[in-house]
This record gives structure tokens, C-alpha cells and sequence, in this order.
């Protein structure tokens, strides 16, 4: 018979305790087995989600340089008259999906943690003001005013610029599509002694219930909704910028006396020391515009032409290859100042055609660019590495393929 | 890494040394009086489940293990892994034992505790664990 101590355990009481210890592990490790598996199906639907936009954003692109090229014919013919009206249609249709195509691809990062910062000194006033300038069409729209209270002195956080413009934005965005026409929204922040600064975004919109507001920053979470769902979104917003802030070392709450009574967002933001200001200047200006010997390697028939089109009516002399192997034999014969090459093309990548016209003698060597669907930094490595000089994600808006091109100056002509 | 995980890792590397060629009778060995600790308390039910899971995890890290997993029945389990171990060169095997015995030693912590889990290495493992200084046991 067993023993503890001084106590004699009977072997009938052992046998039990022994069955009740099985069943135990083995009720835990099937609860185990069941983690590892919801695990898994986050992980494939995340991928999914990444792959989802990415695939999206390829028939995006052409269709948003269509609708740009339209605004450009529609003002050289007056008697188009309703092809503004249309172009607009598509233009602002386009910018909406590729919102929520951006958003869709944030929730994998989220998901996967993927998301990295590119830290730099900033002021708060800049951050907000970018922020204010992107939810401007959302407030105009809701006919909104936005009074905006920051401290007097410079505030600086060390952040990543675009991604802190994000959480303000997003919080912007959505005050305004939770509250009522006309109603103002304001932002204002304050230093603490404790070295964080404040920054509270409140609306006097809908409100948001007790028990919501527990879980309001989990991803894919929404408020109770009408059924027309006009105020849109996936419910990636908050959640996003819940990470983002937490990125940065700091915290985001919500409070909200309940439906009807609007809500306040608080974002505390560690402060770092005394702004240099002359670090926090930036901006270059920009180079004017020169015409190029343009190469465009896109596989994608409606993508390559509708790209063809816009560079040429802008005056530059383009050429149009459709796979790797047929756009690197012409990149090495031609005299090129500009290679633009998709990333995923037949019959060879785009990283193996650049890496194939950079150990070739061709010269001039040209400017390459990468445009891909993927935005990530592990992509962005692997551009950096074949020998892409920029980087850009689809779709690539006009003006942003204009500002790219007319950083670059053409090589002379021989002679 | 805590003062009873260190600890373990400790025993387990103890164990684990020996001559190469060794490493899958020493390693079965050491599966052998460890199984008979732990079905005193978990019984055979609770040990085939914790095995088989751990030797599926420890596959992510050698694949070669995963026929492991659809272990037989009580008393020719260990014939599997044994036969596993045998296939590859000695220092994949003593690498696998060790990532094994550290998973399944992991997870029966989580299960039982850390206490028990040094307890039943302390009585399977007697042998082994007199080499490892006064010291490093944990308080």
C-alpha cells in the first residue's frame, strides 16, 4: 500500500486518482490540439487575406490610370459632356476600393505582426496636420468642421511618419462617418509631466455602448450597424490603430458615456526631448519634368498599354515588352533611361531580369523601377538587392509615376 | 529560461552525453524509466497522447520523427523511435532526443507543474542527475 508521510493511501484511492490525472491530460491536450488547429486557420486565412488584395490591386491599377487619362481627354473635349461625371464615378470608386484593399492588407499584417516602423523625430503638429489633410474629404463630405487645439510649443515624438498619420486619420475617418451632418469634431492635445503627450479625438456621434467598447479594437469588430451599412469599412480601423500606437510605445482607449452621447478616443504618445528643428525640416523640390526612353515589362495586357498611353501623351518615348525574357532582350538593345518591370512576369521574374541587364554591358545603364502588388519590406529587400532603384506598389497613381519620372535625368545622347 | 527549466535542460544534456554510437540506446533507455515515473501518475491513458503529441511537435523540427507519431501499441513504442533515431548520423539523433525530451518535459510542466515534472526526473533519472553539482538544483 502507498505511503505520504505517516498516512497510508489505500490502492483503490491511488487507481482513482491515477484515472482522474488520465483524463485531465488528455481533456488537456485535445484542448491543445484544438489551439494549434484555430491557429492554423488564422494563419490560412491570413495568407488568404494578403493574397486576396494583392490579386486585387493588379486589375485596380489599370483601371485607375483609365479613369485618370479620362479626366485629361474629357478637359481637351467640352463636348464629352458627361465623361467627367463618369470619370469621377470611377476615379472615386477606385480610390474607395483601394482603401479598403490597403486595409485588407494591414489586417494581415496585423495578424501575422509583420508591421514595422521607419522611426524618425517628427512634430505632433505635422503628424496631426497630415492626418487632418486625409479625413478632409471625409469631414467635407458630412459637411464637418474640425477644430484642432495643439500646445503652443513644438511637440516631438520619434515615430514613423506615415503610420502615425494613419492612427489620427483613421480616428478622423471615423468620427466623422459615426456622426450626425454638420456636427464639429475636435482634436486636442496636451504634455503631461510624466513625459507622454495626449492627444483625445471626441465627436458628439452615435456613442458606442459599455459592453462594445470592451472589445471595439479587436480586429474585424464593428458597432452594431443599420442595414444600409453607409458607414462602410471592415472593422480594421481601430484595431490597426491599436497596433500602431502600442508600436510606438504608447496607449489608445476609448470612452464613451453610451449610445447618443458621442465618443473621445485617447492616444498618449511617449514626447522625446527638445525638437531640433532643423532635423525635422523636409522636403526637396521637386526636379522638372524631362522626357525619357521608357521600357515597361508588364505582363498584364490592360496594365502595360493603359501605362504605355499615359507616359506617352505626356511626351516621353515608350516601349512595351510582355514577358521577362522579351522585355530584357529589349532592355539590353535598347537605349533606354527608364526600365519599369512588374515583379511577377513569364517566363522570368522581374528580379532575375534585372539582375541579368545589370551584369550585361548595356548602356547607358537605366533607371529601373519595380511595380508589384506587394508591399512589404521583405519584397522591398529583394527589389533593393536585384538592383531596382525605386519601388512601387500597384496601383501607382499618375502623379506619383510622374514624380518618380521626373526625378530622373535622362542620359545625353552620345556625341 | 526560469531556475527549474535551466535545471532541466541541465539534466537532459547530463543524460543525454555519451558515446555516439550510444545515443539511441541511451536515449530509449532513458524514455523507458521516465514512462514507468509517469504512468504511476498519469497513467498509460495520459502518456500515449502527451507522447505522441510532443514527438508531432518535435517533427517540425525533424521531420524524420513524424512516423513516430502513429506510435503502436504499450511496450514496442519506443521500437519506433528507436528506428527513427537509428536512420541518421549521431549528432542529428542526440539533437532530436534532446528537442524531444524538452518539448514533452515542457508540456507535462504545464500540465502537472514544474515541481512534479523534477520530482519524476529525479526518480527516473537518479543515476544521471548525481553528476550535476549541489548548486545548480533549484531551491
Amino acid at each position: 500500500m502507498p505511503t505520504l508521510k505517516n498516512y497510508q493511501i489505500p490502492d483503490e484511492l491511488v487507481h482513482k486518482l491515477r484515472e482522474a490525472n488520465e483524463n485531465l491530460v488528455v481533456t488537456s491536450l485535445r484542448a491543445q490540439e484544438l489551439q494549434d488547429q484555430a491557429e492554423a486557420a488564422v494563419q490560412r486565412q491570413t495568407e488568404f487575406l494578403s493574397m486576396l488584395a494583392h490579386e486585387l490591386r493588379n486589375p485596380l491599377a489599370p483601371i485607375a490610370m483609365a479613369a485618370e487619362m479620362l479626366e485629361k481627354i474629357s478637359a481637351a473635349h467640352p463636348q464629352l459632356q458627361q465623361l467627367p461625371q463618369l470619370q469621377q464615378i470611377i476615379s472615386r470608386q477606385v480610390t474607395h476600393m483601394k482603401r479598403l484593399l490597403d486595409d485588407l492588407l494591414d489586417a494581415s499584417r496585423v495578424s501575422s505582426g509583420k508591421i514595422t516602423l521607419k522611426k524618425s523625430p517628427l512634430l505632433l503638429a505635422e503628424v496631426i496636420r497630415s492626418a487632418a489633410e486625409i479625413s478632409q474629404p471625409v469631414l467635407i463630405s458630412h459637411n464637418q468642421e474640425l477644430l484642432i487645439d495643439l500646445p503652443e510649443q513644438p511637440v516631438a515624438i520619434d515615430g514613423d511618419a506615415t503610420r502615425l498619420s494613419q492612427i489620427f486619420s483613421n480616428l478622423l475617418i471615423n468620427a466623422s462617418k459615426y456622426s450626425p451632418q454638420g456636427k464639429s469634431i475636435s482634436l486636442s492635445a496636451f504634455c503631461g509631466d510624466d513625459g507622454n503627450v495626449t492627444v483625445s479625438i471626441k465627436d458628439q456621434g452615435v456613442g458606442i455602448e459599455s459592453e462594445v467598447q470592451a472589445y471595439i479594437f479587436d480586429l474585424f469588430t464593428q458597432a452594431p450597424r443599420t442595414l444600409d451599412r453607409s458607414e462602410g469599412g471592415l472593422g480594421i480601423g481601430l484595431s490597426m490603430v491599436r497596433t500602431l500606437v502600442e508600436l510606438h510605445g504608447g496607449t489608445v482607449q476609448v470612452h464613451s458615456a453610451g449610445l447618443g452621447h458621442g465618443s473621445e478616443f485617447t492616444v498618449v504618445l511617449p514626447q522625446v526631448g527638445k525638437p531640433d528643428m532643423q532635423e525635422l525640416e523636409h522636403g526637396a523640390p521637386a526636379l522638372p519634368s524631362k522626357l525619357c526612353q521608357i521600357l515597361i515589362i508588364e505582363d498584364n495586357v490592360d496594365a502595360n498599354e493603359t501605362l504605355n498611353f499615359c507616359l506617352s501623351s505626356e511626351g516621353h518615348e515608350v516601349a512595351s515588352a510582355f514577358s521577362g525574357p522579351a522585355g530584357l532582350d529589349m532592355a539590353k538593345k535598347g537605349n533606354f533611361d527608364v526600365v519599369m518591370c512588374d515583379i511577377g512576369l513569364p517566363g522570368m521574374d522581374g528580379y532575375e531580369v534585372l539582375r541579368q541587364l545589370k551584369v550585361s554591358d548595356v548602356q547607358p545603364v537605366p533607371y529601373c523601377i519595380a511595380m508589384t502588388g506587394y508591399d512589404s519590406l521583405d519584397h522591398r529587400a529583394h527589389a533593393d538587392n536585384a538592383g531596382f532603384d525605386s519601388y512601387l506598389v500597384k496601383p501607382v497613381s499618375l502623379e506619383t509615376l510622374h514624380d518618380v519620372v521626373s526625378k530622373i535625368h535622362p542620359a545625353a545622347p552620345p556625341g | 529560461m526560469d531556475v527549474t527549466k535551466n535545471f532541466r535542460q541541465l539534466v537532459l544534456e547530463a543524460a543525454l552525453a555519451g558515446p555516439p554510437n550510444e545515443v539511441v540506446l541511451t536515449t530509449i533507455a532513458l524514455w523507458e524509466h521516465f514512462a514507468v515515473e509517469l504512468n504511476s501518475i498519469i497513467g498509460e491513458g495520459g502518456f500515449k497522447p502527451l507522447y505522441a503529441r510532443s514527438v508531432r511537435l518535435a517533427s517540425k523540427q525533424h521531420a524524420w520523427l513524424l512516423p513516430c507519431a502513429a506510435k503502436p501499441a504499450m511496450g514496442e513504442r519506443f521500437i519506433e523511435l528507436a528506428a527513427c533515431l537509428q536512420d541518421q548520423d549521431s549528432a542529428d539523433a542526440q539533437q532530436a532526443s534532446l528537442d524531444l525530451f524538452t518539448i514533452f518535459l515542457d508540456v507535462l510542466a504545464s500540465l502537472i507543474g514544474e515541481e512534479l515534472t523534477t520530482h519524476l526526473l529525479h526518480s527516473a533519472w537518479s543515476n544521471k542527475i548525481s553528476e550535476i553539482p549541489a548548486k545548480d538544483f533549484p531551491k
